[in-house]
């Protein structure tokens, strides 16, 4: 495979690399770093790839693989917010709720994680699940229902804010 | 959460596209590896015989950080009196502190005079500490509150900056993340791991995720009781349920005034507090002395100096 067919391998699947990324690391440039590295790794290890149909399942692994690398790799994650000077309009309860999920999900081991992010936000089919984390079908199912019932009890909690 | 639910929240929660120009950068990476010149045959003919070297290096290599890893977790430190700890031979001065048990906590302490100080964690009583992360010489741990034994939650303020460093799982991780200023004053008041508050200029912050991100609930303006006279920078805030909350402000020349809310910092009320009379507060000062210790809504203790001559007050800088 050259440059010009890696490419148009790679190219229907840097979206959703990114955002499978970006839901895994909550960074946007961390993200864009983190699928750059990915491609370049496939890029090294073509030759490891058997069938072209199989290169989205196996990208997407080495995208999750590298994201694991970057949350190991953070020992201190610093948190970049606005200048004392911009004034931060108070949050509505969508974007409430989906702070929380944000902050839940971060809790979560990286690979429940990454099981409700193929799943619940790349909506991939359990089979696909499965490919890209090479493990049974049945498997993902069932790992899937666990991760999802242990972030309900997390977001079900009792809050303390009214 | 359902089923169906989930891919809606998901969708809700993280939906994201790649930057602009994402793409692009990309493809010039992978067209610099293209054109990234290849090791030639002959540099590749003599490697094997570096390997039985190389082998032994990665062994000493493997010792010495074994050996590092051994030494760095075996420092420890033994109770010697109130207030203070030492290691062998050497005073250790304790910051604060922050316990869940009579076994467990979190102190903030030097190993020697003029270390840096560091974060150290004991599940003994103190019997042995383990030393979890080091700060900065010239940082402080101005907030310490530890909510059992896997979440502690720091302020640590440097000559410019403060920052929130969080552990959520006992210290073998932590987080550190930007508070809403870059002021290296900041008074904050965790109410849980993740719901917590800060007051900076006046303004008040409120946090659900443990502070990695801040949300404004309440500027400092005449509507909720402040004239513009309070000392911003010595305030302390202290929530002591979901809803009700003090916040003091030390005045320039004044005596210092108490705020109080009872809708989870978004409007505040001036607080009534009956001053002992006859105080000179043109050549003296006063001012709440310390953070305050709240039991409830109701009781509480709220420390107060006054000292009648020029003399400095006593420093604030840790408040």
């Amino acid at each position: 495979v050259d440059l010009v067919a890696f490419e148009e391998l790679l190219r229907p699947e840097y979206r959703t690399a990114y955002r499978l990324a970006y839901a895994m690391l909550h960074n946007s440039s961390e993200a864009e770093d983190a699928v750059q590295e990915a491609a370049l790794r496939a890029w090294r290890r073509i030759g490891n790839l058997h069938e072209e149909r199989e290169f989205r399942h196996w990208f997407l692994a080495i995208v999750a693989n590298q994201c694991r690398t970057v949350t190991r790799g953070r020992w201190w994650s610093v948190v970049r917010l606005p200048a004392p000077g911009d004034r931060m309009p108070a949050a509505s309860p969508d974007q409430t709720a989906a702070m929380h999920l944000r902050s839940e999900l971060r809790l979560l081991s990286h690979d429940q994680r990454l099981l409700l992010v193929l799943r619940y936000y790349l909506d991939l089919p359990f089979e696909e699940v499965a490919m890209t984390l090479g493990i049974s079908v049945k498997a993902a199912r069932s790992r899937t229902d666990r991760a999802l019932a242990r972030l309900r009890v997390r977001m079900n909690r009792p809050e303390v804010l009214a | 959460m359902t089923e169906e639910d989930a891919f809606a929240a998901f969708h809700s929660a993280l939906d994201t596209e790649p930057p602009p120009g994402a793409w692009e950068r990309l493809r010039a990476a992978l067209a610099e590896e293209v054109a990234r010149p290849r090791r030639r045959p002959q540099q590749l003919a003599w490697q094997p015989a570096l390997r039985p070297l190389a082998a032994a290096a990665a062994a000493l290599l493997i010792v010495a950080v074994a050996a590092a890893a051994f030494l760095w977790h075996s420092t420890t430190v033994s109770p010697a009196g109130s207030g203070h700890v030492t290691v062998p031979n050497r005073p250790v001065a304790v910051y604060s502190s922050a316990f869940v048990s009579a076994s467990t906590g979190w102190v903030v302490a030097a190993p020697a005079p003029g270390s840096d100080p560091a974060v150290y964690f004991t599940r003994d009583g103190g019997g042995h500490w383990t030393r979890q992360v080091s700060m900065g010489k010239d940082e402080v741990a101005t907030y310490t509150r530890a909510f059992d034994d896997r979440h502690l939650v720091l302020v640590v303020a440097g000559p410019n900056q403060a920052r929130l460093v969080v552990t959520e799982d006992g210290g073998a991780h932590f987080r550190l993340s930007d508070l809403p200023s870059v002021a290296p004053h900041s008074a904050v008041s965790f109410l849980t791991p993740a719901r917590g508050w800060t007051v900076i200029s006046g303004d008040v912050y409120a946090t659900n995720d443990g502070g990695v991100s801040w949300r404004q609930v309440s500027t400092a303006g005449v509507a909720n009781g402040f004239d513009g006279q309070e000392e911003a920078n010595s305030s302390w805030i202290e929530f002591v349920d979901a809803t009700t909350g003090f916040l003091g402000m030390n005045v320039f020349q004044g005596l210092p005034r108490l705020h109080v809310t009872h809708d989870g910092g978004q409007t505040w009320t001036a607080a009534s507090i009956a001053y002992p009379p006859g105080l000179d507060l043109v050549g003296g000062r006063a001012g709440f002395g310390a953070p305050a210790g709240f039991v409830d809504s109701r009781q509480g203790t709220l420390p107060f100096y006054y000292l009648p001559s020029q003399s400095e007050p006593p420093s604030r800088a840790r408040w």
